[in-house]
């Protein structure tokens, strides 16, 4: 319960924040109408980097000061570093909702059939997963209060080639079918399964990190 | 019955030290933690408070320390800093709705009243609140709540002299029951010299001084006189000897007031001048 | 009950406290068979430390003046009492020795001054 509590800070802290990735999301929506080598799939793209970004949200306006005052919170490490968790899960969520949003919107208000299919959906979903573990790893090991400057600069990157590599991957898709579809027989044949696995994965990483972030903070000066 | 019990306190930085802090303070007493800057007093709260981890020793706090239940050891403990330590971006109801989420004895009615007396602006973002606004909003964050032990470190630094007699009254309220305590650090002693029990003085990391204020006003007398007048028993018993253009000014403990000739003229010291004398006794070593 | 501490006072906070305390009870404003505010409380009113009020209670309890009983708080004892008796007899005796003193200074004969004495207890009245 407390880690949801925790959660509810980074929500709290970040709120000015959110309601700017509302806005940012109507942008989208208006250059996916005028662009027009754009696809449906870019904007679901596009919502998944900005959980990414935003994920790291407690992290970058996190002063030293703000740190200790969630240390005097009467609660367990454990439940500080899930309540992190929780939050960039969440905020996962809503950015894949968001990105399923813009695309059905446009797919509309373009007449174009292209819904993100599953598959793509959930192995978005997971490499985004295991890139937010990684960011906080990052930024509980080494980052934690080093100042928002540093901070700042250091949690656009992982987004920013999240989208990119993404996009790229797509258009490879897209030019040559024929290999991708190679590749996947390869490794297993089923689309839907390898989705779903890469979740699971994902998810076991996410928890590897927990643990990991858990043990580090323990003894952690603030 | 010990509220507050330190045991060999220690923990090493790079470049300071913090060593063997021991003390005990009871319930229903206050205790003045004085050093200069950088003495390692907010270290020391930092380590009661659990925000440091102690390189060694041990904080029991009402009998439990952090590791056996750091829930209901966090519980018992009000911290008020010398920064404020809210997000710059919360309001009052932010801060009302996470104290309401993480502490069993936060009364809403008791921190709204508080908040009501003390007129803070619940419209604003905490960054635009004043000093003033700031310390009273953690005093208000705390006292809504059951605590046993309050750590203020340097909280009354940069407040109006309305504001820090205001906090006084709270503070003797606060322990008047006998059953609650307050730790506080200071390097300017004054107003708060007056309502302490305990003093404890550390210097570069080191105890100096541990006692009942009273004891120690007692057995010390603050000695002025003509240098030439000293000798050498004498200026081997005073402590921190400060010339100026007219004669010295000294500290000399109780027992070696034996020494003293009707050449000299003696006082009973303030806290301030005994800390001031010991330090500088200290830095000519 | 009236309570006035001084910084500039040579007299530690507690002996200030106490000496007050005293002068009222001995001159009656604090009328025997009352109750003190309680340690703490006095702390808190006056703005000084526990450890100083309870000081001067102890003190004032060792010479006799108050008794502290659990559950009552301290109370102010009767005059009759043979602590307090003797406090008195203290407080005259420094009374007439002030007295033979300044009477030695001017070269007052002893004759004269159990006169002025006795002269002095007539116009003041019987008790």
């Amino acid at each position: 319960m407390k880690a949801l509590y925790f959660a509810k800070i980074d929500y709290m802290r970040a709120r000015t924040q959110l309601y700017m990735l509302l806005v940012i999301t109507v942008v989208v929506i208006v250059i996916m109408q005028v662009g027009t080598n754009v696809t449906g799939l870019a904007g679901f793209m596009y919502g998944v980097f900005l959980a990414i970004i935003f994920s790291t949200a407690p992290f970058g306006n996190c002063t030293r000061k703000d740190a200790g005052f969630q240390q005097l919170l009467p609660a367990t490490t454990l439940q500080r570093v899930l309540g992190r968790f929780l939050f960039g899960l969440s905020l996962l969520f809503v950015g894949t909702g968001i990105g399923l949003i813009t695309t059905t919107v446009y797919c509309l208000m373009t007449g174009k059939q292209e819904m993100v299919p599953l598959p793509v959906c959930l192995i978005t979903f997971a490499v985004a997963l295991v890139v937010i573990t990684v960011q906080y790893i990052f930024f509980y090991l080494v980052g934690e209060s080093k100042g928002a400057q540093f901070l700042s600069l250091v949690r656009m990157i992982p987004g920013m080639c999240f989208f990119f590599v993404s996009i790229k991957v797509m258009g490879a898709v897209q030019q040559d079918p024929a290999t991708a579809v190679k590749i996947i027989e390869k490794i297993g044949g089923n689309l839907d399964s390898i989705g779903w696995g890469s979740v699971a994965l994902a998810v076991l990483v996410m928890t590897a990190g927990i643990l990991l972030c858990t043990r580090a903070t323990a003894k952690k000066d603030y | 019955m010990e509220l507050l019990e330190v045991r060999n306190l220690s923990k090493y930085y790079k470049t300071f030290r913090l060593e063997n802090i021991t003390f005990t303070l009871p319930k229903g007493y206050i205790m003045g933690y004085v050093g200069q800057n950088g003495a390692g007093k907010s270290t020391t709260l930092n380590l009661i408070t659990n925000i440091c981890r102690s390189s060694s020793g041990e904080v029991h706090v009402n009998g439990i320390a952090c590791d056996e239940d750091e829930s209901r050891y966090k519980e018992a403990i009000g911290y008020i800093g010398d920064e404020f330590y809210f997000p710059d971006n919360f309001k009052i109801r932010h801060v009302r709705s996470v104290l309401k989420d993480f502490y069993k004895s936060f009364s809403t009615g008791k921190f709204d009243e508080l908040v009501g007396r003390w007129k803070l602006d619940r419209r604003l973002e905490l960054k635009d609140f004043s000093q003033g606004m700031k310390v009273k909003l953690m005093f208000a964050s705390v006292l809504a709540r059951d605590t046993k032990l309050l750590v203020l470190d340097e909280a009354t630094n940069g407040l109006d002299p309305v504001v820090r007699a205001e906090i006084l009254k709270i503070l003797q309220a606060y322990i008047a029951d006998g059953e609650r305590s307050v730790i506080f650090s200071t390097h300017i002693l004054s107003d708060l010299e007056q309502i302490a029990d305990y003093i404890y003085f550390i210097h570069e990391g080191k105890t100096v001084l541990y006692d009942a204020k009273d004891e120690l006003l007692e057995n010390h007398l603050l000695v002025k006189g003509e240098r030439r007048a000293l000798y050498p028993e004498l200026s081997r018993a005073l402590i921190g000897i400060t010339d100026n253009a007219y004669g010295f000014e000294a500290i000399l403990t109780g027992d070696k007031a034996g020494l003293l000739t009707n050449e000299f003229h003696f006082e009973k010291p303030t806290i301030d001048q005994i800390v001031i004398h010991y330090i500088k006794e200290r830095e000519e070593q | 009950m009236k309570i006035i501490i001084s910084n500039q006072s040579e007299l530690p906070i507690y002996a200030q406290i106490k000496e007050q305390l005293k002068e009222q009870i001995l001159n009656g404003q604090i009328p025997e068979g009352s109750t003190l505010p309680s340690i703490r409380q006095l702390a808190k009113e006056v703005g000084v430390s526990v450890i100083t009020t309870t000081r001067a209670y102890n003190d004032l309890e060792a010479e006799g003046f108050i008794a502290t009983m659990q559950g009552r708080g301290s109370v102010v004892l009767s005059k009759d009492n043979n602590l307090l008796r003797e406090q008195y007899l203290v407080r005259i005796e420094e009374g007439l020795m002030t007295a033979i003193e300044t009477a030695r200074v001017m070269g007052l004969q002893d004759q004269e001054l159990t006169e002025i004495f006795h002269n002095l207890l007539k116009t003041m009245g019987r008790h």
